[in-house]
């Protein structure tokens, strides 16, 4: 069966070899008759990439331990739901799941609208875009990092999924990750073939949809990834700027600089050969994500090690990155193509782009910064959390400030309406007075709550000042979501910052006062299941007398697995958000209970959901495609 | 063809042809030379390979070593090898050797510590680790090093934890040591 499975992706590399190869023959004698068996080709290898990820699914699910990728991820304790998800588990399955969703990805746009309106030639260039990169993707899965290994002598049982994985955010948090990053082919195939063919404008129009998905899945993997952490890592935050988190979010920073360059191509036909960069930069900085967690080139809490495939995907992505400039700088300059002015909402875009791009090469240099001090250093070196928290966050405070502002510019320049737009200032100076008046630090974290706070009141104006715009879906996926970017950042303002902690060891019946709450032990559960045995401590939270709920922090010891792991239990609130974790049980003593006092952290998850969702409203459908008055 | 610019005059677009050719020739030898026998090799064969391409590489450091024997990249490049192959005993020679041109590389200092502890030359280990921690005072990873050896190799779990007790209280940042420093005390009743 899986010599069958194998067998399909080497045919399946095979055809998208054929047809890249075809799309090549074609564009170099410049004929176009082939184009129909591109498509074919394109099909047939996407349906056999379908029928080999078929077959990893049934051996997880029938628990076959022959195949080494099963025995990895599984056991036969491990639950349907988890046995499901261990697909993208590892390297190899989760390379397959890319490749399938990028398979699906293609054949969704072989009969979109956008494709059907193309010029034969682009559509032809396109595939020959396209395709090496699924060959690439089909090399690695039938080379270094095939999930169709099996064993000569098959153990009785798995090893099981790693504990820390059996999570609902890190369930969804890998495949919403690939099925993103997968989605972003397609604007950066679209966008190197229009170019090279001299289509021009259609290419961002037709990229809109993908780019806002794709967007969308990235943006909601990513804050997935981070409640992930906050729930299941047990250290009281959500962010610690691992190398593994990094190397999600420089993708992100392009695809977001593009989601907002696209629009002033669209509306003014300016920033063509930024758009092409940016659209093909993303693409390379989502393969060079993975670069970055498979090759063991950086070390990390849940980096994947060398694989084999670090060598493949750095070659891929240099020559990427050379085939991008070189078609890129090709591209005519737009009519509309001389910088704006800084007074003029474009003005205002390409200041966020250029605050993007920086963040992300800080992000980038700070995440390579061990590799690189090694050209100097004996013993290489990371940079910490303090690093990246002293220059990014001032960064992102800007980008708020930003956005409180630039809704007020006219696209051609100046204020539209300079009064109101010095109420959000007056607002952010107001926040900052107060915060420095009362003493309150650090004074980044004052700065960016008066951001937050200057966004909103600018989005409540702006949507009081244009009653009929501001029910328009363009008006709640733009200016909605910098509202929730705001909640998002006015929750990391707060979280952060005012976290208290206590640590404390407790026998029943014990108690303890913290931050005007009392935590009394009142007993120690313990439960037995085939696949894990968990230690529960109930802890009573009350405050001035009145019961507030109970926090149950577990210990659990996973078979397969020799070390406890820690369960996080949380109580809910949009205020004090109270979170308690315990590293040890000695007979029925908590040694010692941690309890953080979390203010407002859930601002954070509701900006993210948010941010995640509004801009799904920016959805252009057939009708609306070619009308920019919304934007 | 008609919303179609004539902007094709340009020879970059031949040039990025033939590229993307290229790269679907060096995929396509790439694949035929190397995939098509991935899936039926057992693991233990893979790991085989991984281990054969390291040891192609003794070869070159060697002759580094014999022509200038204080070559400090060639020794660390074999006592990294011979690491990682889990031949202690010639890792702890080169680690030696490595430690005797630079009495100050801390790297190497964890390194043959480490390489010692594999060999149960736990006094010899606990040395390394204590002069890490003359230079480096603060140094939560020596300390848990110490705690280790203590627990797993001395049996004598009450020293073990003052040691990883000492480690936390220096509130490391590495998270991934904080989490295994925090294992360990767990296990150590």
């Amino acid at each position: 069966m899986y010599l069958f499975a194998h067998g399909a992706m080497l045919l399946a590399l095979l055809l998208s070899v054929l047809g890249a190869g075809l799309a090549c023959i074609e564009a170099w004698t410049e004929r176009g008759k082939a184009l129909p068996w591109l498509e074919r080709l394109n099909m047939s290898s996407v349906i056999l990439v379908t029928f080999a990820s078929a077959i990893l699914l049934r051996a997880l699910v029938s628990r076959d331990f022959t195949l080494s990728y099963v025995t990895q991820y599984t056991d036969s304790t491990l639950p349907l739901f988890y046995t499901i998800t261990a697909f993208w588990a590892g390297q190899a399955g989760s390379l397959l799941f890319w490749a399938l969703v990028m398979g699906a990805a293609s054949i969704l746009f072989l009969f979109s609208n956008t494709y059907q309106k193309l010029n034969p030639k682009t559509k032809l260039y396109f595939w020959m875009f396209f395709l090496p990169v699924q060959a690439f993707f089909l090399l690695l899965l039938t080379g270094p990092s095939s999930p169709f290994v099996t064993l000569v002598t098959p153990p009785v049982d798995g090893q099981g999924l790693n504990p820390l994985l059996r999570n609902f955010g890190m369930v969804l948090h890998p495949p919403l990750l690939f099925i993103g990053y997968a989605g972003f082919t397609i604007p950066a195939c679209l966008a190197l073939a229009s170019t090279m063919t001299g289509e021009r404008r259609l290419w961002v129009e037709g990229a809109h949809n993908w780019n806002v998905a794709s967007w969308s899945l990235l943006t909601s993997g990513i804050l997935l990834g981070g409640w992930w952490a906050y729930m299941e890592l047990g250290w009281g935050g959500y962010w610690a700027w691992d190398p593994v988190e990094n190397a999600s979010l420089i993708p992100w920073f392009s695809a977001t600089a593009f989601l907002h360059t696209s629009i002033i191509e669209r509306r003014f036909g300016a920033l063509p050969r930024t758009n092409v960069f940016l659209a093909c930069l993303t693409l390379l900085l989502c393969i060079f994500a993975t670069y970055l967690v498979r090759s063991g080139v950086v070390e990390s809490l849940h980096a994947f090690g060398e694989g084999g495939v670090a060598l493949p995907l750095i070659l891929a992505i240099s020559f990427g990155m050379i085939v991008s400039v070189a078609v890129a700088l090709a591209r005519p300059v737009g009519e509309g193509s001389s910088l704006p002015n800084l007074d003029s909402k474009q003005g205002m875009v390409v200041l966020l782009v250029w605050l993007l791009m920086l963040l992300g090469a800080i992000v980038l240099m700070g995440t390579l910064w061990p590799v690189l001090s090694q050209l100097w250093e004996t013993n290489p070196v990371g940079v910490n959390q303090g690093f990246y928290n002293t220059i990014c966050l001032p960064l992102f405070t800007a980008m708020a400030m930003l956005l409180a502002l630039a809704p007020w510019l006219g696209w051609k320049g100046g204020f539209w309406k300079p009064k109101v737009a010095m109420i959000p200032v007056a607002a952010w100076i107001c926040v900052f007075v107060i915060g420095l008046w009362l003493g309150v630090r650090p004074l980044l974290a004052v700065t960016a709550v008066g951001a937050a706070v200057a966004v909103a009141i600018s989005v409540v104006l702006l949507a009081v000042l244009q009653p009929k715009a501001s029910r328009s879906r363009a008006f709640l996926a733009s200016h909605g979501s910098h509202l929730l970017f705001a909640v998002l950042v006015l929750g990391v303002a707060v979280s952060g910052p005012f976290q208290k902690t206590h640590e404390v060891p407790l026998s029943p019946g014990e108690k303890f006062s913290f931050g005007g709450y009392v935590f009394e032990y009142t007993k120690l559960r313990t439960e037995k299941k085939t696949e894990l045995a968990i230690e529960e401590a109930v802890i009573t939270v009350s405050k001035d007398g009145q019961r507030l709920g109970e926090l149950t922090p577990q210990r659990r010891l996973y078979r397969n697995y020799d070390h406890p792991n820690s369960e996080v239990s949380t109580l809910f609130s949009l205020g004090d958000e109270l979170y308690a974790t315990i590293h040890d049980i000695e007979g029925e003593r908590v040694q010692p209970l941690k309890v953080s006092i979390n203010p407002m952290v859930n601002w954070v998850w509701i900006g993210s959901l948010g941010i995640t969702l509004l801009p799904l409203l920016a959805w252009r459908t057939r009708r609306a495609q070619g009308d920019h008055s919304d934007e | 063809m008609n919303n179609v610019s004539t902007h094709t005059e340009f020879s970059i677009q031949k040039m990025v042809v033939a590229m993307m050719g290229a790269a679907i020739i060096a995929i396509f030898l790439t694949a035929f030379f190397t995939g098509a026998n991935a899936p039926f090799e057992h693991q233990a064969g893979q790991k085989k390979t991984v281990q054969s391409d390291k040891m192609s590489e003794l070869g070159p450091l060697m002759a580094r070593i014999k022509a200038n024997p204080q070559d400090a990249d060639a020794l660390i490049g074999l006592a990294e090898i011979f690491s990682r192959s889990k031949d202690w005993q010639k890792s702890e020679h080169f680690w030696s050797k490595v430690v005797e041109l630079d009495p100050k590389n801390i790297g190497a200092h964890y390194h043959r510590g480490f390489t010692l502890v594999q060999l149960k030359r736990y006094a010899e280990a606990i040395a390394e680790y204590e002069f890490i921690l003359q230079i480096q005072p603060d140094s939560p990873q020596a300390l848990y090093y110490l705690g280790a050896i203590n627990k797993h190799g001395l049996q004598k779990p009450d020293e073990a934890k003052k040691f990883f007790q000492q480690a936390l209280a220096l509130k490391p940042e590495d998270r991934e040591l904080v989490m295994e420093i925090e294992s360990e005390l767990a296990e150590t009743k």
